[in-house]
């Protein structure tokens, strides 16, 4: 059945009046759909980091090895078998901070 | 510029992810989405429903972008997909109306139809809505979307002479449902 066979359908006639229906969508449709867009391409990693997001962690990065260069102590520097950046690391909530269970009862004995 | 070429070029910067890639879907999200809820809306009976399966056959649509091909096609990949959840949908809400019933609920959809005199849009509707699910699939894709056989046959994933011959029971069915419903064929209103 071709283009003029269907014209003269009086099916085709018939439905005319959905072909020519306008949807009233919802008026947050497009936003929901993008919404739902936005929030996948998060969670299924599609989506690279954006610019700012490479921003903050270049600039967390860095406040971090200023922190560290800020802390050192000249007696720190000095020691030589000291590991330079182990103040910036280690901190005290730090479980692996903490020394191996047993170590203390070793040094009571 | 057609809107085919639009559509490729979109598909291509969507299939390269990023950013740039979400925006470009977006706007495939703005150009496509009317059609595709009215096509929905007449195979579902449902706008609500209609735009419940065209939000999930976007997100599809997204994660599998790199699928799409040709994106100038992007509009009947998009068709097969929207088509595929619609159908699933309306056996899964066949399937919780069947347990409604047995669980003595009266399901909201076998209301009595109306009687009496109905108006074109409203008859069309009556109509649709009695005829076999298959048949009213496809009258929708020949005479709203007004897709050849070939292009039908893709869209339901059958083969051409399959898809004739369903659309001929079809039409068959469809004219025996409407004059019954007080429809008249010769003067495509009412008897």
């Amino acid at each position: 059945m071709d283009t003029e066979e269907l014209e003269s359908d009086w099916i085709h006639s018939v439905f005319e009046v959905f072909r020519e229906e306008v949807v009233a969508l919802a008026a947050d449709f497009g936003d929901r759909v993008k919404g739902e867009i936005d929030q996948v391409a998060a969670s299924q990693d599609v989506r690279p980091p954006s610019a700012m997001a490479l921003f903050t962690s270049v600039a967390i990065e860095s406040s971090n090895v200023a922190v560290s260069l800020l802390r050192r102590t000249p007696a720190e520097g000095d020691d030589a078998g000291s590991d330079p950046d182990s103040d910036a690391v280690e901190r005290d909530d730090d479980p692996r901070a903490a020394p191996p269970e047993g170590d203390g009862d070793k040094e009571r004995d | 510029m057609t809107t085919a070429t639009d559509d490729a070029t979109l598909v291509r910067v969507a299939g390269k992810r990023g950013l740039a890639g979400q925006l470009a879907f977006e706007k495939l999200v703005d150009r496509h989405q009317q059609w595709l809820v009215r096509l929905l809306t007449h195979l579902l009976g449902s706008q609500s429903d209609a735009e419940d399966i065209a939000q999930e056959a976007f997100i599809r649509a997204f994660l599998a972008i790199e699928s799409c091909g040709d994106g100038s096609r992007f509009r009947g990949w998009l068709r097969v997909l929207a088509r595929r959840l619609a159908f699933n949908h309306r056996r899964d809400a066949k399937t919780r109306a069947r347990y409604e019933e047995r669980s003595g609920m009266l399901a909201a959809h076998n209301v009595a139809p109306m009687s009496g005199a109905v108006e074109g849009r409203d008859l069309l509707k009556q109509v649709l809505g009695v005829l076999a699910y298959p048949y009213r699939e496809i009258m929708v894709l020949r005479f709203v979307e007004e897709l050849p056989v070939k292009e039908i046959a893709g869209v339901l994933e059958i083969g051409e002479s399959a898809a004739k011959m369903r659309l001929s029971r079809a039409r068959a069915e469809f004219q025996r449902i409407y004059e019954k419903k007080g429809g008249d064929p010769s003067g495509h209103g009412r008897a």
